[in-house]
C-alpha cells in the first residue's frame, strides 16, 4: 500500500469528523414525508382517473348502443338485406303518392343507395376470414341503412 | 434496480430513520469528498437514501446495501460535478513521464498530518479530488474507477499520478505556513 493511502488509512477519523449541516435529518425526514404525500397523491389521481374512465364508459356505453339499434344495423348479412329490402318496400308505397318530380327523385336515390350490380360478399376475397368479412359487410350496409332511414323521413317530410 | 411507489409508502419511517442513522455519515463524506460542498453533499446524501427506500429488492446483507449506496451516492455525486461546471471536470490527457512516476514513491509523508492532507485534497480541481477520493477513500481501482467515471483507463491513471503530484504540492505549501 502506498505511503498516502496507509496515511489516510490510519487516520480515517480524522477525515470524517467534520459536523454535518445543523438539521440534516430534519430536512430528509421533510423530504421523505412530501415524498410520500407526491407519491400518494399521484395513487389517488391515478385512482380517481380509473374510476372517472368506468363511470365516463357506464354513462356513454347505453347511447352510443341506442344510436346502433336506432340506425336499425343488425348483425348479419341476411339481416341486413332484409332490412334494406323491407325500408325499399315501404319507401316505394310512400313514394307513390308524391308528385312525379319528387317520385323520380326518390326512387333514383334509392336505387343508388340498394342496387347493387355484383353483390358486396361476392366483391370480397375469399381468403377472408368469417369475421374481417362480418365486419366488412357491416361497415358496407350500415350507412346504407342509415341513408335509406334518412330517405324515409325525408318523404314522410314530403307527405306531410 | 427496481423502484417502487408501494415500497416507498410502506417503509416505515422509523426503519428509515434507523437506516438513515447507520449510513447517512458515511454516504455525506462519500460526497462531500467528491463535491467539495457542504450544502450538495448533503442533498446528495438525502437523493442516495430516498432511492433506496424507493427501492423494490432487499438486500441479503448490509455489506452489500452499503456498497450500494456508495455507488449511487458516487454516480449522484458526479452528476452533480458535471452540472457544476464541466470545466472543473475537464480532464487534460498527457502522457505520463517517468520522472512523475518516481516521484511519489521518492516523497516522503513524514510529518505530514491528516488534517493537512484533507486541507490538500479540498485545494484541488475537482477532477483530481474525484479520483484521489475514488481511489484512496473509497478503495476502488483504476477499471472500477474508469467504469463509474466513464473516462479510459488510461486517463484514470494519469489523473491519479498528476492528482498525487498537485496533492504534495498542495501538503508543501501547507507544511511551509506551519
Amino acid at each position: 500500500m502506498d505511503n498516502l493511502k496507509q496515511l489516510i488509512e490510519n487516520n480515517r477519523e480524522i477525515f470524517e469528523n467534520e459536523e454535518l449541516p445543523v438539521g440534516h435529518k430534519e430536512r430528509f425526514i421533510n423530504r421523505i414525508n412530501r415524498h410520500k404525500v407526491v407519491k400518494r397523491d399521484l395513487l389517488r389521481i391515478t385512482i380517481y382517473l380509473c374510476a372517472a374512465s368506468v363511470i365516463v364508459f357506464l354513462i356513454f356505453t347505453p347511447f352510443i348502443l341506442k344510436d346502433n339499434i336506432e340506425t336499425g344495423c343488425p348483425d348479419g348479412l341476411a339481416d341486413y338485406k332484409s332490412v334494406l329490402k323491407s325500408r325499399s318496400s315501404e319507401i316505394y308505397l310512400m313514394a307513390d303518392r308524391l308528385d312525379s318530380y319528387n317520385k323520380d327523385i326518390v326512387i333514383n336515390t334509392l336505387d343508388e343507395l340498394v342496387n347493387e350490380a355484383v353483390p358486396f360478399e361476392d366483391q370480397l376475397p375469399s381468403e377472408l376470414d368469417k369475421t374481417t368479412r362480418s365486419q366488412l359487410s357491416q361497415q358496407y350496409y350500415c350507412p346504407k341503412i342509415e341513408g335509406v332511414e334518412k330517405l324515409r323521413g325525408y318523404v314522410a317530410q314530403l307527405l306531410n | 434496480m427496481k423502484l417502487n411507489l408501494n415500497t416507498f409508502i410502506k417503509r416505515d419511517l422509523s426503519e428509515q430513520e434507523k437506516i438513515y442513522e447507520e449510513c447517512h455519515k458515511r454516504l455525506y463524506f462519500t460526497a462531500m469528498r467528491i463535491l467539495n460542498n457542504s450544502f450538495d453533499a448533503e442533498e446528495v446524501m438525502h437523493d442516495t437514501l430516498l432511492k433506496f427506500f424507493a427501492r423494490e429488492d432487499k438486500f441479503s446483507t448490509n455489506r452489500e446495501r452499503d456498497a450500494w449506496l456508495t455507488r449511487v451516492c458516487i454516480n449522484q455525486a458526479i452528476d452533480t460535478l458535471r452540472k457544476r461546471a464541466s470545466h472543473e471536470m475537464t480532464v487534460i490527457e498527457k502522457d505520463i513521464k517517468e520522472q512523475e512516476l518516481n516521484e511519489d514513491e521518492e516523497y516522503s509523508y513524514k510529518g505530514v498530518t491528516a488534517e493537512m492532507v484533507k486541507s490538500a485534497l479540498n485545494n484541488l480541481a475537482a477532477g483530481y479530488r474525484l479520483i484521489l477520493s475514488l481511489s484512496l477513500f473509497e478503495g476502488y481501482d483504476y477499471e472500477e474507477i474508469a467504469q463509474i467515471t466513464e473516462l479510459k483507463e488510461v486517463t484514470v491513471r494519469t489523473q491519479f499520478i498528476r492528482g498525487k503530484a498537485r496533492l504534495r504540492e498542495e501538503i508543501d505549501k501547507i507544511k511551509c505556513n506551519y
